[in-house]
């Protein structure tokens, strides 16, 4: 099992709802990468993350995790899954020492003691029941679950959406030490780019149920910029040559994808590095092509 | 390799069924404490001083009384452990569930040994506490009450299996109940027609009933049929996969 590239290979996968449809995605996820996922709210992230834990059934499209066929080879290959969700899954009646009980049964490669650990490091309280635990705590209790029986990729389905910038910050310093030994895989999904900034090493952009943008987080913020300039310097501008732009009574704010290119083609020095949210913000304003 | 789930899904259930395991318990020695204050007013208190011959007579109706209502709170408590399991029904339950490695027929047994588990006890106890109750007051177990115990109690478990298998169709504790209601309600009526058109003939009225009364020992193995029947109906439901 030890032998693949890719902790996650998706091609060609398509669902359709009425009113939605998941169009012909495909994208892969590196052994040893975390890879932000991200896209607006009804973009798609959810239900790729639901068909690739085969929640759902697809309509076309092939999913592998660590190799291997996620229908054919269920069971097998969600012994290294854990996926952590935006509310936490048990009943209000369990605390730590309860949940260390149902897990330990659950999961072959359950460890009691990296558990608690978790539990302590976090500072949870072992005995307090869930219903009594601040939404902090709930997250950080699920990831300790998580990251208890030895996964080697972690699904988080906008797992850090509400939390405060502290507790984010500590979630993500946990992601860090976990992904450093390069057999362990992160997905996540979130809205907060800000957090992908700092920790994701590529970036899978969806929208609209389209893949935008899939690579390295670095390749696109090199390649990536927003040219500033004045509103007649932007008319003169091919449509071709830039994602949208931003236009107010100041001047434009153009994205472009190819910087290099672009400078060569129209001599424009002023260009700002983009980051992953006015990536996001111009791209799903892509086919007005001009917004304020 | 070590093979996950059966037991910690029991934990599982059990952890959310505590409080209602608790509150049965307490019902039962309350029904208990009732039971033996009522039978010490019939040995010893105000009721002993009525003539015998109308005690006998209370002592019989006494049984029949305190075995149909430990029937309704055996039933009650059965019902109970069903909604128990009302958060299975949380969408984030269903997403781990789906994503553990945990297959859907270790989840239906989990689920089907604790229903099993309160049947067994439920009706162990229910039988205990009739046989006492008669035996105290020196009368018999009579057909009617043991008719109406077993009927009420596999209505119970019927509700309870209907319930736990609409509640993973329908994913929703208000839809689930709105769905077995409908389905217990088509069930009975064919009885209710029937009530209503010999509701003015007693005679016709007292022959079906003992018709369900002489038949009593169907169900006394009913509610396991219903519960096999449902531990089918789940594992593949657990089986089915989003549209």
């Amino acid at each position: 099992m030890e032998d693949y590239k890719n902790a996650i290979e998706i091609k060609n996968l398509t669902k359709q709802y009425d009113g939605f449809t998941l169009d012909n995605i495909s994208f892969s996820v590196p052994k040893g990468n975390i890879m932000g996922f991200i896209g607006q709210n009804g973009a798609g992230k959810s239900t790729t993350i639901r068909a690739i834990l085969n929640i759902i059934k697809t309509d076309s499209g092939s999913i592998k995790i660590f190799g291997k066929d996620n229908i054919v080879d269920e069971y097998e290959i969600k012994e290294d899954i854990a996926a952590v969700f935006d509310i936490i899954p048990f009943n209000d009646a369990f605390n730590a020492v309860r949940l260390n009980r149902m897990f330990r049964g659950l999961y072959k490669n359950w460890d009691e003691k990296t558990f608690f650990s978790y539990v302590d490091r976090f500072g949870l309280p072992r005995k307090k029941q869930i219903k009594q635990l601040s939404k902090g705590m709930k997250m950080k209790l699920q990831i300790a679950t998580a990251l208890s029986h030895k996964a080697r990729l972690l699904i988080m389905d906008e797992a850090t959406t509400g939390l405060d910038p502290i507790i984010r910050n500590e979630i993500l310093d946990i992601f860090r030490e976990y992904i450093q030994d390069e057999q362990n895989t992160i997905l996540m999904s979130s809205h907060i780019t800000g957090d992908l900034d700092k920790i994701a090493d590529g970036v899978t952009f969806i929208d609209k149920g389209k893949i935008l943008l899939s690579g390295y987080k670095d390749d696109i913020l090199a390649s990536h910029g927003i040219v500033k300039c004045t509103v007649d310097e932007y008319k003169k501008m091919d449509k071709n040559d830039y994602i949208s732009a931003r236009v107010s009574d100041f001047g434009a704010e153009v994205m472009v994808s190819d910087i290099t290119r672009f400078r060569s083609k129209y001599q424009i020095n002023i260009c700002d590095k983009a980051d992953l949210e006015n990536i996001m913000l111009f791209y799903v304003n892509r086919e007005k092509k001009e917004w304020s | 390799m070590k093979r996950p789930g059966f037991f910690s899904l029991v934990y599982r259930e059990w952890v959310q069924m505590r409080r209602t395991a608790i509150r049965s318990m307490v019902s039962f020695v309350a029904l208990i404490i009732l039971s033996l204050l009522i039978e010490l007013s019939l040995f010893y208190g105000n009721l002993s001083r009525l003539d015998p011959s109308v005690i006998d007579g209370i002592k019989q109706q006494i049984s029949g009384i305190l075995i149909s209502l430990m029937a309704v709170v055996g039933g009650i408590i059965m019902f109970s452990v069903s909604k128990s399991t009302q958060c299975d029904c949380s969408e984030t339950w269903r997403m781990f569930r789906l994503s553990s490695p945990v297959t859907p027929l270790r989840f239906a047994c989990a689920k089907y040994f604790i229903i099993i588990i309160a049947a067994v006890f439920l009706y162990g106890f229910n039988f205990l506490y009739a046989y006492i109750v008669t035996a105290i007051n020196g009368t018999e177990l009579e057909k009617e009450n043991l008719g109406i115990m077993l009927i009420m109690f596999s209505a119970m478990v019927l509700y309870s299996v209907l319930f736990d298998c609409a509640l993973m169709r329908f994913h929703h504790y208000d839809k689930a109940g709105g769905f077995t209601v409908i389905c217990l309600f088509v069930l009975m009526m064919p009885f209710m027609i029937i009530s209503l058109i010999y509701q003015d003939d007693a005679q016709m009225m007292d022959k079906i009933f003992n018709i369900f009364i002489d038949a009593y020992w169907v169900f006394l193995f009913l509610p396991f049929i219903i519960i096999g029947a449902g531990f089918f109906a789940s594992v593949q439901l657990l089986k089915r996969r989003e549209e």
